[in-house]
């Protein structure tokens, strides 16, 4: 009786580890901006995530596709707020047309010769993104106390309209300039460390933002250098034991790993 | 000679003919350059291209593959990213890059010491008569390598097979894509246990697309610190496209039979590295395509077409007014099922090749009329008898 009873404790335990094994899922896709709220906090739910707790909540227009541990997937395309438990509810649509019914309605397709209209448009839609820009790159991570920005030159205009972004608070700086660079220094209005930014020029007063190519960068606090540094420790070690100075070990940090200081 | 013996006789008679007729229109269409246009329009295609291109195949989850795009970074992003994807712990990178020469000395420097782990997989390529290597730096840890040819058929521009052990210059090498299945596998018998059919051309079981296999762009992958996803998974490096997944970047891009043009002019459909993605994966679950030899497929469209040419023989003496809606009726319909059966087949993974039997029935039943006017003439100067004429 004893053996029995601890027996149907075993299969319990192992039918209820596989039931909560199961609903582990990884994020397979992704549109829009969904969140995933797990008690106090939220985060964007990014491709290769996995999760198996917590809500995802979807706005108008998010899309999320998940992978379960079996490798079945679950679409979830509706704004609202979805817990872990209901993923399984919302497996994706199998194409359940069987060889037999496809092959037979090609057949059926190629006899009424439904598929030959194609049409044949000789045209290019472009648009055309104004980049000029040179330093800093686009993804820079930069500690200097001041920030050179540099751009090429465009004979047929006299003035630059140079442009910084905040892109925490989304507010924009605009400054006429004739040259083809500016430099900025930190201080607490403009350039404030810590802050990440994007810059882009542009050769009117009211350009079509669209058209602006903008180089993103973050502006290091000493703690965020500091953090940095650690990151490439083992470079700058090699680098020193291969005879370089600090100028230029500061110089090739900048140039190969984005990571100005 | 009784009349069904006649008419058996003349069945097997006019099957000959056929094949001799078959044999004859083949050889003049590929030794003759005028036919060139013909040779090339036909040497691609396969009627089971249908498979893939009309999408019946059943989907498989493909959830312990992850490719990640190179696009055009150069070798200092790729060790980032190496380094980045090595911090996820996945069981095995491989590698669809060949560094063939030395650039940088201190970022090649990096890119080796990134090579150092056993479960770092190189490759090489075969082309035309010799190796294309890495630069001998980077072959420094004694990483495999196995070569990235996806087959060796240089008749065929469509990748339908691959060989996954190849014995070149009396050396036994082994493809990109076994060694990463075996990896993966972690099974010392892998090889062992798959050597003869890895020895053959074996039919590729393409199982997805980019849309079907968990794939990231560069910027993806580098932007999150952690991809748990990655986990205990095969990892590729390889191009696909500029940008991410572009139909319109053909580098590195193959034709297969999931090519939405099953004929006719189109452009190559899949990046080499998802064609070793998909072969991984079929290596991973075992799951192959058996072939028909060719001796059945020969022997079955001998039996069936003396089959029809016996049937259409009576009904052209029997029901003349019918018999040549009947024939192409029943060649119509015997062409839409056959081809319809080695479908059926090929998704119990039985690959049957239709072209053979098709163009051996078909052109055998309407060649019936010239057996008959040869077995008249044979009549009239040698008093040869036939079922039409005794």
């Amino acid at each position: 009786m004893e053996k029995l009873f601890l027996s149907v404790i075993f299969v319990l335990l192992v039918a209820t580890s596989n039931q909560l094994s199961a609903q582990e899922y990884a994020v397979f896709k992704t549109k829009g901006a969904p969140v995933l709220a797990i008690k106090n906090t939220t985060k964007p739910i990014k491709k290769g995530a996995v999760f198996s707790e917590g809500n995802l909540i979807l706005k108008a227009k998010d899309t999320v596709i998940l992978l379960d541990t079996k490798g079945l997937m679950y679409q979830l395309d509706q704004a609202k707020k979805y817990t872990v438990s209901e993923v399984k509810e919302y497996q994706k649509d199998e194409d359940k047309e069987g060889l037999s019914k496809k092959y037979f309605s090609y057949v059926w397709k190629q006899i009424n010769d439904k598929n030959r209209t194609k049409n044949h448009t000789g045209n290019v839609y472009r648009e055309g993104i104004m980049d000029f820009l040179i330093t800093p790159l686009d993804s820079t991570a930069i500690a200097a106390n001041e920030i050179n920005f540099v751009w090429n030159e465009n004979t047929e205009e006299t003035y630059t309209y140079f442009f910084l972004k905040n892109k925490r608070n989304n507010t924009m700086v605009k400054i006429k300039t004739e040259g083809t660079s500016i430099t900025l220094y930190q201080n607490n209005s403009l350039l404030v460390k810590g802050e990440s930014y994007a810059w882009g020029i542009a050769y009117e007063k009211y350009p079509d933002f669209n058209r602006v190519k903008f180089n993103s960068f973050d502006y290091l606090n000493q703690f965020q250098e500091e953090e940095r540094s650690k990151d490439y420790f083992i470079v700058i070690e090699e680098l020193k034991s291969n005879g370089f100075s600090s100028e230029e070990i500061d110089e090739s940090l900048c140039e190969y790993f984005q990571f100005c200081r | 000679m009784s009349k069904t013996k006649l008419l058996f006789r003349d069945a097997f008679l006019c099957l000959l003919l056929s094949l001799v007729f078959l044999w004859g229109v083949s050889n003049l269409i590929l030794n003759l350059s005028i036919f060139n246009p013909f040779t090339g329009a036909f040497k691609d295609f396969s009627f089971l291209d249908l498979y893939y291109s009309e999408r019946m195949e059943k989907k498989e989850p493909l959830k312990d593959i992850v490719i990640v795009n190179i696009e055009q970074r150069d070798r200092l992003e790729i060790y980032e990213l190496l380094q980045h994807i090595k911090q996820q712990e996945p069981k095995v990178i491989g590698l669809d890059i060949i560094f063939a020469e030395e650039r940088e000395p201190f970022i090649d420097s990096l890119l080796v010491e990134s090579f150092s782990e056993d479960n770092v997989i190189l490759s090489k390529a075969f082309i035309t008569d010799h190796w294309v290597y890495n630069a001998p730096i980077f072959n420094q840890n004694k990483n495999e390598l196995g070569y990235s040819n996806l087959n060796f058929d240089r008749k065929n521009n469509v990748i339908r097979t691959f060989e996954g052990i190849k014995t070149i210059n009396n050396t036994k090498e082994y493809s990109f894509s076994t060694l990463v299945a075996k990896a993966f596998k972690n099974d010392s018998n892998y090889n062992k246990r798959l050597e003869q059919r890895l020895k053959k051309a074996t039919p590729i079981s393409y199982q997805g697309t980019q849309d079907d296999f968990f794939t990231f762009s560069y910027d993806e992958c580098m932007e999150q610190e952690r991809i748990p996803f990655l986990k205990d998974k095969i990892v590729l490096l390889g191009y696909l496209g500029t940008p991410h997944g572009s139909d319109y970047d053909i580098e590195d891009k193959f034709f297969t039979p999931l090519n939405k043009g099953l004929v006719g002019k189109s452009a190559p459909d899949m990046f080499g590295v998802l064609v070793h993605a998909n072969i991984i994966n079929m290596l991973l679950h075992e799951e192959f395509i058996a072939t028909t030899p060719f001796w059945l497929v020969l022997l079955i469209s001998s039996v069936l077409t003396f089959f029809f040419l016996a049937i259409f023989m009576v009904s052209s003496t029997k029901n003349p007014a019918s018999y040549t809606l009947s024939k192409k009726l029943t060649q119509l319909l015997f062409t839409v099922l056959l081809l319809w059966f080695s479908l059926w087949l090929y998704k119990h993974h039985i690959l049957f090749k239709p072209e053979v039997i098709i163009s051996i029935v078909v052109v055998s039943v309407d060649l019936i009329g010239l057996y008959k006017i040869i077995a008249n003439y044979f009549n009239k100067k040698y008093k040869w008898k036939s079922y039409f004429f005794q």
